[in-house]
């Protein structure tokens, strides 16, 4: 057990075994709740259970590809925060205005992020956190610390998230669509196969003529617009916003992709992965409310969870010096 | 004089993957001798004192310390022994000041009730200082200390150590002179002469006439043996070169007979090229087909000189032409794009993607031309790997297979398809060989001639001198940063080790 | 002469006067901060104004303090607010309150203290023994954390009654807020450790080079796992105090602490590389943040607006102390 613990899990587990492991949980775990509680399986509690997945898959988009980095971005909660606010209240007056515009600043706090990590050399973590504060301050000046409600509840914008495509609902459907191109372009274009070289090793990376800056630049600047859109997704499933409700999503969206087996030294993992692990925080979240579990005891159990995913992913043959 | 044994190494073995360092290696030290260590990189003197200092373990043999077996399985436990290797930065921590690094880890034998008293302590890290005749203050940075007067504090705070335990140290100085001025190298001669009674000293240098100045007794190490003990008075550098080198060099292991005149062609043209504190105005051409070898000792600067060409390290001065063309050396994918590859040393962290698989380490450079509009599918860069497996024959049942899994030829080799299935027209190595067995060395050989073959311009430095004098056709010179020497190395007059030894 | 990766080091010029910026440079900016506050308002000098500041910088000193002693290892501990929550519920539940019917009074705050302690050996364990990096256990635990402190007290708020105890901080002794006194002693306290244990010359080492310390004799393990503990355990003290004077039992009242913490220990020249730093400089570090806060809401600046601009001064300060040549590549 120990000797688990020294090399860490994730350089001893099979491959197969690695790969398989979160689909076998996956599949578990909907074994274990359907019998709990038969009435997960209803038609209402699965669009529930998938509207979660798609929040929190949302959000860990751009997070895999920071994370398969090798680094993390921890400014994710705090964007969707301000970005709920901002996109609450401006829909109602601007429509689409007010989509395109979410979609430009996700856009400019992710570059923000991307340029301190590379050019002023700062930590992944703090760089993040830094900035993250700024959204957060932003989140609560422009909404004034309070909730703000969308004002037009039936604009065409927020008509359109709220829409049912053949039984699903567009904001699901946005989701996955995002998730599937950016899938295309991290399996099969030279740029996203580029993204696991420079996690595997950056030494490596750069002496094989990878410009690694300006492959991290587009991963953070792609999170902070992953970020961004989870907040346009929080208010269309509440009709509001407000400065601290996408504050969880930071750590949800770690979890996430923690849990789909994408592993923290990066160069392992992706985008497929984080779907399993989206799926798998949405049913234990759910499940937990269905069997009737604390919410706070919740928060309790998905850090523990980090903690235990982390561990058994990490391959700690790729960290010299742990800090 | 020399006194009582105090350490005794006997038939040492120490195999690393694909090289057998030490070879059943003996040593002796005595109280009151102070011993030169000598031989050519990869003789094995180096390991055989990280052996001495619980560095590394053998893996066979035996280590008597005092008369008793012993088996470091760290150096702590080796400074327990009093049995230490000064190292320059090795045992001092650049952000402590000179007092807190003298007593690291013993501040307990100055504290009362839990508290340091810093007078008792101060008072002892004079005496120290004051031992090795140092100027230095106690409250000073080591990090802004001259590295001279680091390595006195160290051997200073061996010397100490040695004291309260009350047991005679083994020291290991090795390549101390290196940092030091004539004056400094007086001074730290006077000090090793004045504590010699005291312990047994190792000195380690490349400076013969130096060791020959200070130590009693000469060992002399050549293909992981000690092949010679000689008191020091008997012996000139001209019969320790001797010593040191051995055998006639072995032509047809190197391909020399495939060995080819370059071309008139200039494919690479250094100029003036400038690294501050590494090298120093070097110049020197590359010809089509030929292959080119830096030699020089450690610290001359020669891998700088190669990753400063691939752009991997900025130079202050000087410019680098490829066909008559300026190279921006800014970054590595500018000299990638231009035609130029580079084969790290460091094969785990630099050379090879560890953790991905052979395609992927092939593909590596080449994603951009295999893709068309953007998208690249899998089962070109594995049908690309299959190709080059078969090719420079890489034994791997897959191109799935992860690098990792194999040996160090077959990882070299991979890591050389990345640049063969590049359109390459310079091709520089570092150390391509090390860790590798005999038969990969031979393919790799054999690679390399085909390269030469093909009009590239190679550029290298290798483990051994044979080997640089073997593959190449033109040795070029490095010292203390500086391009000293052209020696020729035609396939029908190959210079002997003994007179490129001499040009370093 | 050969460091043990094989490179010769050829002779640096004397680094000291790179130093000057991290030792004096807090110390510039904390009189110049001075200087241009009183400058720009006459508010900021008054007594009741510094009596304000004597009441609200005890409390972040005694976090960043914990704080400084992990990032001098080279870790770091995210888990401030978490831990504040925990120890602060658990003092509340320990006095005189509306859910139990406990009233230690000051050992209530002892109390805090200790689970303050435990919580950090926790995660110094984690970290140590499971290998995990240090910011994502302390992250993890954090949010734990705060779970377990809402849970604890059931989502609705605890109210202290112990006025008397309340007093004790927020009161005044010697004309001034008793808490800075309490402050004080901390402080004077982690100098005296800071002098004269040899454990503070270890974790510098650690800091420094982890592997030379190892060889060095130091116990580096066990070293990791006090000063998560001593983290902890300020934390917990700090979580003891906040909720004390604010009479308040809940995981609300936490919020802010960790930025304000890491950013006043980056300003006060502890590098987050670790090894350097001492217990002076994060005071200045603590008064300088706090000084930028007051002086924000004495310029009617929007309060919203500390984060950001904690933030921006966070990464301000770490893009000019990094030392460039350990930053190599960065995660």
């Amino acid at each position: 057990m120990a000797h688990i613990l020294k090399q860490g899990a994730g350089a001893l587990l099979g491959g197969t075994v690695k790969r398989t492991a979160p689909v076998v949980v996956l599949l578990m775990m909907i074994a274990v709740v359907g019998i709990w509680n038969p009435a997960f399986f209803q038609g209402s509690n699965l669009i529930t259970v998938l509207t979660l997945a798609s929040l929190l898959l949302m959000a860990s988009l751009g997070q895999t590809w920071v994370i398969l980095l090798g680094s993390i971005d921890l400014s994710v909660g705090y964007m969707a925060s301000m970005c709920s606010v901002i996109f609450a209240l401006l829909v109602s007056d601007w429509g689409y205005g007010a989509l395109l515009l979410i979609v430009l600043i996700g856009i400019a706090g992710g570059l923000l992020n991307g340029l301190v990590y590379t050019m002023l050399r700062i930590p992944s973590f703090i760089a993040t956190l830094g900035t993250g504060g700024i959204f957060l301050s932003l989140a609560y000046v422009i909404s004034n610390a309070s909730t703000v409600a969308v004002a037009d509840v039936g604009n065409p914008v927020m008509r359109l998230l709220g829409r049912e495509f053949l039984y699903v609902p567009v904001s699901i459907g946005l989701t996955v669509l995002l998730w599937a191109a950016m899938l295309a372009y991290q399996n099969f274009t030279p740029g996203g196969k580029k993204l696991y070289y420079i996690g595997t090793s950056e030494p490596a990376a750069w002496l094989s003529g990878i410009r690694i800056n300006r492959h991290k630049i587009l991963a953070f600047t792609v999170s902070g617009m992953t970020a961004a859109l989870t907040g346009v997704l929080l208010v269309s499933t509440i009709y509001n916003g407000s400065p601290n409700l996408g504050d969880p999503y930071t750590l949800k969206s770690i979890a996430v992709v923690v849990m789909g087996g994408t592993a923290l030294t990066g160069g392992v993992g992706g985008l497929g992965r984080t779907m399993i692990g989206a799926l798998i925080m949405a049913i234990l979240s759910n499940g937990m409310n269905v069997v009737g579990v604390n919410v706070y005891f919740q928060n309790i159990v998905t850090g523990a969870v980090i903690v235990l995913a982390a561990m058994l992913s990490l391959d700690r043959s790729k960290i010299p010096m742990l800090k | 004089m020399a006194h009582e044994v105090l350490v005794s190494m006997r038939n040492i073995v120490k195999r690393y993957p694909g090289t057998v360092a030490l070879d059943g290696a003996n040593l002796e030290i005595r109280r009151g001798e102070i011993i030169g260590l000598l031989g050519e990189n990869g003789a094995g003197k180096s390991t055989m004192m990280k052996i001495l200092v619980g560095y590394e373990t053998p893996d066979g043999g035996e280590m008597l310390v005092g008369g008793k077996k012993v088996q470091f399985r760290s150096t702590r436990e080796a400074m327990a022994y009093n049995i230490g290797m000064v190292y320059q930065d090795q045992a001092l921590l650049p952000n402590l000041t000179v007092l807190q690094n003298l007593f690291l880890g013993y501040e307990h034998l100055f504290t009362r009730g839990g508290f340091i008293d810093h007078r008792k302590m101060k008072q002892t890290g004079r005496e120290i200082l004051d031992m090795m005749r140092l100027h230095c203050s106690l409250s000073d940075e080591v990090e802004a200390l001259p590295l001279s007067t680091r390595e006195l504090l160290e051997i200073g705070r061996l010397l100490w150590l040695s004291e309260i335990s009350g047991r005679p140290p083994v020291i290991v100085l090795d390549e101390p002179t290196t940092v030091l001025d004539s004056n400094e190298i007086r001074q730290l001669f006077d000090i090793v002469r004045s504590i010699r009674d005291k312990a047994g000293i190792i000195f380690i240098s490349h400076h013969l006439q130096e060791v020959l100045d200070l130590v009693d007794r000469v060992v002399v190490f050549r293909d992981g043996r000690d092949i010679a003990s000689l008191p020091a008075r008997d012996l000139t550098v001209a019969k320790i070169q001797e010593m040191m080198i051995g055998r006639e060099l072995n032509t047809e292991y190197y391909l020399v007979d495939k060995q080819r005149e370059p071309s008139e062609r200039v494919v690479l043209e250094v100029k003036q090229l400038t690294v501050h504190g590494k090298f120093q105005d070097i110049s020197f051409q590359l010809r089509e087909g030929e292959i080119v070898s830096l030699v020089g000792l450690d610290g001359s600067g020669k891998e700088e000189v190669c990753r400063a060409i691939f752009g991997a390290l900025k130079p202050d001065q000087g410019d680098v032409l490829l066909f008559g063309k300026r190279l921006n050396l800014k970054r590595p994918d500018l000299a990638i794009r231009e035609g130029i590859g580079y084969v790290p040393q460091n094969r785990r962290e630099e050379g090879a993607f560890q953790h991905l698989d052979i395609a992927a380490n092939v593909t590596v450079t080449l994603l951009e031309k295999l893709a068309k509009l953007m998208f690249l599918p899998r089962k070109k860069g594995l049908q690309l790997a299959r190709e080059w497996i078969e090719k420079l024959r890489v034994r791997a049942s897959s191109p799935h297979m992860l690098i990792r899994q194999l040996s160090g030829g077959n990882q070299q080799k991979v890591i050389l398809a990345k640049w063969l299935a590049s359109d390459i027209k310079v091709l520089i190595l570092d150390h391509p060989t090390r860790g590798i067995d005999v038969g990969a060395k031979e393919e790799i050989y054999r690679l390399l001639r085909n390269l030469a073959d093909q009009g590239v311009a190679i550029l290298m430095m290798c483990d051994s001198l044979e080997e640089d004098i073997g593959l190449s056709n033109r040795l070029l010179v490095l010292k203390d940063g500086r391009l000293t020497q052209e020696i020729d190395s035609p396939a029908d007059r190959k210079p002997s080790v003994l007179e490129v030894i001499r040009a370093l | 002469m050969k460091t043990a990766d094989g490179n010769i080091l050829k002779p640096k010029s004397p680094a000291g006067l790179k130093q000057l910026p991290r030792t004096f440079g807090p110390l510039a900016i904390l009189i110049g901060l001075v200087i241009i506050l009183s400058l720009l308002t006459p508010r900021f000098l008054t007594t009741s104004n510094l009596i304000n500041l004597m009441l609200l910088f005890p409390i972040p000193l005694i976090l960043a303090i914990g704080s400084h002693f992990v990032i001098q290892t080279g870790s770091i501990d995210l888990s401030v607010e978490g831990v504040m929550a925990v120890a602060g519920v658990v003092t509340a539940m320990f006095v005189h309150n509306s859910l139990t019917s406990l009233d230690w009074g000051v050992g209530g705050i002892a109390m805090g203290v200790l689970a303050g302690a435990a919580l950090g050996a926790l995660n110094g364990f984690i970290y140590v023994k499971g290998r995990i990096p240090s910011f994502i256990v302390s992250l993890g635990l954090s949010l734990a954390c705060i779970g377990l402190a809402t849970i604890m007290y059931g989502g609705n708020p605890i109210s202290i009654y112990d006025r008397e105890l309340q007093n004790l901080i927020i009161g005044r002794t010697l004309g001034v807020p008793t808490i800075f006194w309490w402050g004080l002693a901390f402080f004077l306290l982690m100098l005296v450790a800071e002098r004269y244990l040899p454990l503070s010359n270890h974790i510098r080492a650690i800091g420094g080079n982890e592997l030379i310390a190892r060889q060095a004799g130091v116990n580096v393990n066990r070293v990791k796992l006090a000063v998560f503990m001593l983290a902890g355990a300020c934390y917990g003290l700090g979580g003891a105090l906040n909720t004390v004077r604010l009479t308040i039992g809940s995981s609300d009242t936490v919020s802010g602490f960790l930025f304000s913490t890491i950013t006043s220990v980056v300003v006060g020249g502890t590098a987050l590389t670790g090894g350097r730093g001492s217990v002076t400089g994060v005071l200045i570090g603590v008064l300088i943040i706090q000084i930028i806060n007051n002086g924000m809401i004495l310029l009617s600046l929007n309060p919203y607006l500390q984060a950001a601009v904690q933030g921006a001064i966070l990464i301000a300060a770490i893009a000019v102390t990094i030392n460039r040549r350990k930053a190599q590549f960065v995660k």
